[in-house]
């Protein structure tokens, strides 16, 4: 056995807890060792030492009362808990964090805060865009884009610039106009296979300026004055 | 006098059997006591820090789930109030090596430096780095196993095992200085 062995066991030796085959090992070392024998009296020496350090008594007045004390300084907190009026306060906390319970505990309320996290919050911060930009627009679509920098309302009213706009808002805009265009020239395209150029010239406006409800209006007119039409299968 | 083991006496204290409290006050009392006197050197403080293990203890019993022996989770209490209690007396362990008291009247000289080296010996076991205390005070005093002084320490055995060997390096060094 080498001494650096012999000096790890020497202190378990010292504390009590070698090992039989391990302390006659250490024995057969030490008695050809003087160094690690000189090493294991000191601290055999010491920890004797350590050991024999007294234990003041407090006497048997303190062990006779003890029980007695414990009980009173219970008795105490037990009173400051309950209070004034009687009532044992319910401390949630106690009723959680009981062994077994406080896992759960701690799981649920992770859920409901993701849960919560990604119910609100989109919702809140898409709210929040919708309301600052429905603020700012003064009329609701359509709304055209004068040029490439300002956007102006039906009137040709100027109500914000582009570059105001932040990324929802510009989404929004340009599906407003995408949808509103789409849908004209679909009713547009829908309405001339249907009735012509001609009736444009007629009627004194252009297809173009028409909504889709005022399209569905005058479709309803036109079957009324050219019923023709609609047993040819044109309205 | 009430009988049993921990165990069933703290399943009769939990039916409310209060003597069954005061049989293991009555039953553990010395060895807490030893323990706090052992890590803070101070007998009154030792005393108060006794009393406010059981009370601790009675507060908790609901807490305490059986993955160790009832004695090992006092002596856990015990450590933790004396941790506590080094925090706010920090003066408490600047302990000087020169201080010296002796409470006895004069005896042959022999004694009297066996005293002496008695004294010392404690002071260097007060200055002592605290983990280093703790684990050495729990194997030499209470004779606790590697395993149940992990448990009250909250380590693992290897540390515990480490620290009880540099305490023992320290105090060997501390002595051969003096």
């Amino acid at each position: 056995m080498k001494c650096k062995k012999a000096q790890s066991l020497i202190h378990e030796l010292v504390v009590g807890s070698i090992g039989e085959e391990e302390g006659e090992k250490l024995v057969l070392h030490l008695k050809g060792c003087p160094r690690c024998e000189r090493e294991c009296a000191a601290l055999m020496n010491l920890t004797s030492f350590l050991k024999s350090l007294p234990l003041p008594d407090p006497g048997e007045e303190f062990w006779r009362t003890l029980p007695f004390r414990v009980e009173k300084e219970i008795e105490k907190i037990t009173r400051e808990r309950v209070g004034a009026y009687g009532l044992m306060p319910f401390r949630i906390w106690d009723w959680i964090f009981q062994p077994g319970r406080s896992a759960y505990a701690f799981v649920s309320m992770a859920i409901i805060m993701i849960v919560t996290v990604l119910f609100f919050y989109p919702r809140y911060a898409v709210r929040e865009v919708d309301t600052e930009f429905r603020g700012r627009q003064e009329i609701s679509t359509p709304l055209v884009l004068l040029g490439e920098d300002s956007i102006v309302d039906e009137e040709g009213e100027k109500f914000a610039d582009v570059e105001d706009l932040n990324l929802y808002e510009l989404n929004l805009l340009y599906a407003s106009l995408v949808s509103s265009v789409r849908q004209k020239r679909a009713e547009q395209e829908l309405f001339e296979e249907r009735i012509g150029g001609v009736v444009t010239a007629d009627i004194g406006s252009e297809l173009n300026d028409l909504n889709h409800e005022e399209l569905q209006v005058l479709s309803r007119k036109l079957t009324v004055m050219y019923p023709e039409f609609q047993e040819k299968g044109v309205l | 006098m009430v009988r049993g083991s921990d165990s069933e006496l703290l399943e009769r204290f939990k039916r409310g059997e209060k003597e069954a409290f005061t049989e293991l006050i009555i039953r553990h009392q010395k060895s807490i006591y030893s323990l706090a006197y052992r890590l803070i050197g101070d007998e009154r403080e030792a005393g108060d820090i006794t009393q406010k293990v059981f009370v601790n203890a009675f507060s908790g019993i609901s807490k305490f789930q059986r993955r160790s022996e009832f004695k090992t989770w006092l002596f856990r209490i015990t450590v933790n109030l004396c941790k506590n209690y080094f925090r706010s007396n920090p003066e408490k362990r600047e302990v000087q090596i020169d201080d010296l008291s002796f409470s006895q009247p004069e005896t042959p000289l022999t004694l009297l430096l066996k005293e002496e080296q008695r004294e010392r010996l404690k002071l260097m076991l007060d200055r002592l780095p605290e983990k280093q205390k703790i684990t050495l005070v729990l194997r030499i005093y209470q004779e606790l196993s590697y395993k149940e002084i992990a448990r009250i320490v909250n380590s693992a055995e290897g540390t515990v095992k480490a620290n009880i060997f540099h305490a023992l390096n320290r105090l060997k060094s501390m002595w051969q200085e003096e």
